[in-house]
């Protein structure tokens, strides 16, 4: 799913000293897949994706970080492992302060600089961050949207009522 | 006939052909077969999911029935790839749209790679079992690309679809529960289990037993227990990505060409606000396409439009915070259109490349050229004039930052935004080649019969053999060739 690339391998493996200073969050369902820290930059970004307002509820509402720790601990585990290499380079001190001069960890930082930090990775001219972006805005944006309680807000009706319905092709044999 | 929805103790099969994989040139093969009189067995990893199963609800469907949970993307996470994978495959959960291999892609197989193929019967043949015929209702998203190509003087087209008793809900991509859709799920794997042939579902083949000329036996495992079938003949029919990882995991690549020439259609949309109700959910998801570009210099590319439940809509949708909200608050009144790129006929778009992972996952490299990003910019700029000329109110595109239009001078912004790897949202739905079929054998991996070179009864048939894309969405193509395929493997 994401090519980090040598650069941010190199920064990974820096990560155990980069990380002092993340500042966590607490999960509302038992995790599978992250860490505290893990669950904690990907609620950081999720909330940072759909903040909420004008009705609609913040991220952390719809326990987009917990669905999405429930939705990779059924898949493949190299996937939740990519995704994870993936949060640990976004909340890393190190090359935050590398690369944008910043001491704070992703967590750390208030939302506003969160928010100049996140379009600064989608814009970025190292193709890693764009794709470190695009990856988990994404999976935040589908996951938040996925949500029926959000149908109404958007002017979906919903699926139609399948129920009930019969088949006269036997498949259901 | 059996049917296994995985199995609950080790299992050992014999057959006169094992197939792996379900989906349009599994099922269709399989089903010949066994209307022959050979004993079949099919082994799909995807689980046996029915209309009882499909309860059109984005957040439980598409991690059900597509690959990697709905996550699978190209290695630079790039291209978000959408590959079904359920009993049936992609025709689970494709939007029914139906082409017969272009006359002039047919023409360019046969120049470049010796291929003359006669597919037509077989084209008459699968048309008359899945009700393949021309569509005539659009719903608002497909009547905008209609309205926009006919005030610009562009070509367009109804499109086919297959199905039959389609309710005309919207909901293809999530799997037909009214039974409509003629995917291979209710047709050829029912013919199939019909004729007394094996299905195991929720079964992932992981090694075939050979000595570099034949295969023995098949391996796989489902729900932790061993699933051994010895066969005379072998079929990998896991579709494009999965089947060229079979053969890879298993040190099977003649001439070094396994994963190679993989191409993907990739997919570039500008979505566009208007002022009457679209409701892109509701009705058949592709009735019209316009194939004006197709044979532009260059990278040519086809345009279509896609359905519009939240979920997906979302997903294309690269820029965050109160633009989201602002965007999907007004999902109601949006129309996307798509172009799909038609990779493979040209230099700039040579295709990607198929890798194993240490993990066994596989390594999807499709670098996206500069001469393939310009087609992509071309691509916008045609979308976007669609839209104007459909009337329009706002059109966007899917960078992170997005490019707004209302006016027809606002085309300029197009000029200066970036295109190409991760600067706006590209998908693919459609996997073709890494098994390229060949009639020379130093070019391909089959041959023309979809035989392995160098083997003798190992076969490949799916959207793997495609030597190129296609230029039109590619699932009657499969249908087609493993008709045709099925004198070949029966006759082995």
């Amino acid at each position: 799913m994401l090519g980090l690339g040598l650069g941010g391998a190199a920064l990974l493996a820096c990560g155990g000293l980069a990380l002092r200073g993340s500042r966590l969050r607490a999960p509302r369902t038992t995790l599978q897949v992250f860490s505290e820290t893990e669950y904690s930059v990907l609620a950081a970004i999720a909330d940072r994706v759909n903040p909420g307002g004008d009705g609609f509820p913040p991220a952390r509402d719809l326990d987009v970080a917990e669905k999405i720790d429930a939705l990779l601990a059924t898949a493949h585990p190299g996937i939740g492992g990519e995704i994870k290499q993936a949060l640990l380079l976004v909340e890393n001190a190190l090359a935050a302060f590398v690369f944008d001069q910043r001491y704070e960890t992703f967590t750390a930082s208030p939302p506003e600089l969160q928010d100049r930090i996140w379009a600064d990775w989608a814009a970025s001219s190292i193709e890693t961050r764009r794709s470190v972006y695009k990856a988990l805005t994404a999976l935040c944006t589908a996951t938040y949207w996925s949500d029926a309680s959000l149908w109404d807000k958007v002017g979906y009706p919903g699926p139609p009522d399948v129920s009930g319905l019969t088949s006269a092709i036997g498949a259901d044999r | 006939m059996s049917l296994y929805r995985g199995v609950d103790g080790p299992l050992e099969l014999q057959a006169d052909v094992c197939v792996i994989g379900s989906g349009a040139g599994g099922s269709v093969l399989a089903a010949g077969l066994a209307a022959r009189g050979r004993r079949v067995v099919v082994l799909e990893a995807g689980p046996y999911a029915t209309r009882a199963d499909f309860s059109q609800v984005e957040g439980e469907a598409y991690p059900m029935l597509y690959q990697d949970r709905f996550t699978r993307a190209t290695a630079d996470g790039s291209i978000s790839i959408l590959q079904g994978r359920s009993v049936g495959g992609g025709t689970t959960v494709n939007w029914t749209t139906c082409f017969r291999t272009p006359e002039r892609v047919q023409a360019f197989w046969k120049d470049r790679f010796g291929l003359e193929l006669g597919l037509d019967p077989h084209f008459e043949a699968v048309e008359e079992r899945l009700n393949i015929a021309e569509w005539p209702i659009n719903n608002q998203n497909n009547e905008v690309l209609r309205r926009g190509c006919e005030a610009l003087g562009w070509e367009w087209g109804r499109l086919r679809r297959n199905v039959l008793g389609c309710a005309d809900s919207g909901y293809c991509g999530l799997g037909c529960p009214y039974d409509a859709k003629q995917a291979m799920l209710i047709t050829t794997i029912q013919d199939l289990l019909d004729a007394g042939g094996t299905l195991v579902a929720e079964c992932e083949v992981l090694g075939l037993d050979h000595d570099g000329r034949r295969v023995t036996s098949v391996h796989g495992r489902s729900k932790g227990h061993a699933v051994n079938v010895r066969a005379d003949r072998v079929v990998v029919a896991g579709g494009a990505i999965n089947s060229p990882c079979l053969l890879l995991a298993n040190d099977i690549d003649p001439n070094g060409l396994v994963g190679k020439n993989t191409f993907l259609h990739p997919v570039v949309a500008v979505g566009g606000i208007y002022d009457e109700v679209i409701a892109g959910w509701q009705g058949a998801p592709q009735s019209i396409g316009s194939h004006q570009f197709i044979e532009r210099e260059g990278v040519g590319f086809f345009m279509e439009v896609p359905p519009l439940q939240p979920m997906l809509a979302s997903a294309g949708f690269l820029g965050f915070g109160p633009m989201q909200h602002e965007f999907m608050s007004q999902l109601a009144h949006v129309c996307s259109i798509i172009s799909l790129m038609a990779d493979g006929f040209h230099e700039a778009a040579p295709g990607g490349t198929v890798t194993l992972r240490a993990d066994g996952r596989p390594h999807v490299d499709y670098p996206i050229s500069e001469g393939l990003a310009q087609a992509m910019k071309a691509a916008h700029i045609a979308m976007a004039r669609v839209h104007l000329a459909a009337g329009v109110k706002v059109a966007s595109t899917l960078h992170a930052e997005p490019v707004v239009m209302e006016t027809e001078a606002d085309l300029e912004r197009l000029e200066d935004a970036p295109y190409g790897t991760l600067w706006h949202s590209i998908f693919t739905a459609h996997q073709m080649g890494g098994c390229r079929m060949a009639a020379a054998a130093s070019e391909g991996v089959v041959t023309p019969d979809h035989r392995v070179n160098g083997f003798d009864n190992l076969f490949v048939v799916d959207g793997s053999v495609l030597p190129t894309s296609l230029g039109v969405n590619p699932s009657e193509t499969l249908y087609g060739l493993a008709h045709r395929a099925v004198d070949f493997v029966a006759g082995a």
